[in-house]
């Protein structure tokens, strides 16, 4: 099963639900434009939204704000994600009450 | 005796590596003595640095150690960190040797690429340093005797540790690898996080945090406690509740969540008060409270 989660909370447990294969194989298609970083950009995590997860066995795509990072093996690998378009992807799959605080916080995402 | 050189750069892949075993060892040992501040060593006040991208150059003595250098010494272009120690040294001129020797390093990728990449990489370490300094006499020597580092990179090992521990984990400095609730490992857990205060019937996140024996110092002011460390309760009402940690050197580091643990707010500034720090969402500055080792239990 994939899953998906989003970065909300600090205290409280995020968000998670299972990403359908659809959406999975959709993800795929879109990673074909996305381009490798020359050099790894500085994107610190701040408190509130800061992008969305999909969890696989062995790999875990973080998007946020244009950058997509891919941790396989302990090792990271970053591309760009024109129009933030993975990240609007996977959080237009997250439970309503998700998407409303995900609107209220990023304007414009979903 | 050899030395290992490491340029301290990336986060996944291996860093690039130069093991030096002929007269450049006396060359780098020398280049650091020379340019070190008259041994102007103190107790550690500020953190070696960590985050994405260039954190400097570590040596390290392998095999019989000479006495008059640390066994391991991380270096940026004006500080050494040593252990527990820190000293201001001019390191520029140690970079220059070490990039000078580019061409003999193992795990060095593309090398004209990288060579690009990590002169920009030492250019913007140059600009955020001001996080690091000045530091200047008197020491700020043990603001907070008892409180734990922030030892960031310990938390953030982009696994199970990061993943599994929040910020209540984080402040709190005890690991469980369970998202850690207030109250949760009292059978307390919090009911409601309208706010700072709840309604008659409900319990807050501080009830929760009391119940896993933190104390609670509204009257702190931002000062240590004798014993052990002090954190700080906020919340975003309706939403969630967010904790920060008072490290040794008196400045505040927490951890959002699942992500990585830091030293700076959402507006990347250091934190030296978290009731005036850039904390997002959550508006609500609830207490100061106490951390004694040993007593709590969270879960």
């Amino acid at each position: 099963m994939i899953r998906a989660m989003v970065y909300l909370y600090s205290g409280r447990p995020n968000p998670e639900w299972e990403l359908k294969t659809a959406v999975y194989s959709k993800l795929l298609l879109l990673f074909k434009n996305c381009t490798p970083m020359a050099t790894i950009p500085l994107q610190p995590f701040i408190l509130g939204y800061s992008g969305c997860l999909v969890i696989e066995k062995n790999s875990k795509w973080h998007a946020w704000k244009g950058l997509l990072s891919i941790t396989r093996n302990g090792e990271i690998l970053y591309y760009n994600d024109p129009d933030r378009r993975i990240e609007k992807l996977v959080t237009g799959t997250a439970p309503s009450l998700v998407r409303a605080v995900i609107k209220s916080m990023e304007p414009g995402l979903i | 005796m050899p030395i290992k050189v490491t340029i301290d750069i990336f986060s996944g892949r291996p860093n690039p590596v130069l093991i030096v075993d002929d007269k450049d060892v006396k060359k780098v040992l020398d280049i650091i003595s020379i340019n070190s501040k008259a041994k102007a060593v103190s107790k550690k006040t500020a953190q070696s640095p960590t985050g994405l991208g260039y954190r400097g150059i570590i040596v390290e003595q392998l095999g019989k150690v000479s006495k008059s250098h640390p066994k391991k010494m991380n270096l940026t272009h004006q500080h050494m960190f040593a252990g527990d120690n820190i000293t201001e040294i001019n390191g520029e001129a140690l970079e220059a040797f070490v990039f000078n020797k580019l061409s003999k390093f193992k795990d060095v990728p593309n090398r004209k690429e990288f060579k690009n990449y990590m002169n920009k990489e030492v250019n913007r370490f140059k600009k955020i340093n001001p996080l690091l300094l000045p530091i200047k006499w008197p020491f700020p020597i043990n603001t907070c005797a008892c409180a734990p580092d922030p030892d960031i990179a310990w938390w953030n090992d982009g696994g199970p540790i990061q993943s599994g521990n929040n910020c209540y984990n984080y402040a709190s400095n005890y690991r469980t690898n369970t998202f850690a609730q207030p109250g949760r490992s009292a059978g307390q857990q919090y009911t409601s996080l309208s706010g700072c205060s709840v309604a008659v019937g409900q319990r807050s996140a501080k009830m929760g945090a009391v119940a896993d024996q933190l104390i609670d110092l509204p009257l702190a002011n931002n000062k240590c406690p004798g014993k052990g460390h002090l954190v700080a309760l906020v919340i975003a009402p309706n939403f969630d509740y967010h904790w920060f940690r008072k490290g040794p050197n008196g400045m505040w580091s927490h951890k959002p969540g699942g992500t990585a643990a830091k030293l700076t707010d959402n507006s990347g500034n250091p934190i030296s008060n978290p009731q005036t720090a850039d904390r997002g969402p959550y508006t609500q500055f609830c207490t100061f409270m106490q951390v004694l080792h040993g007593h709590i239990k969270i879960g």
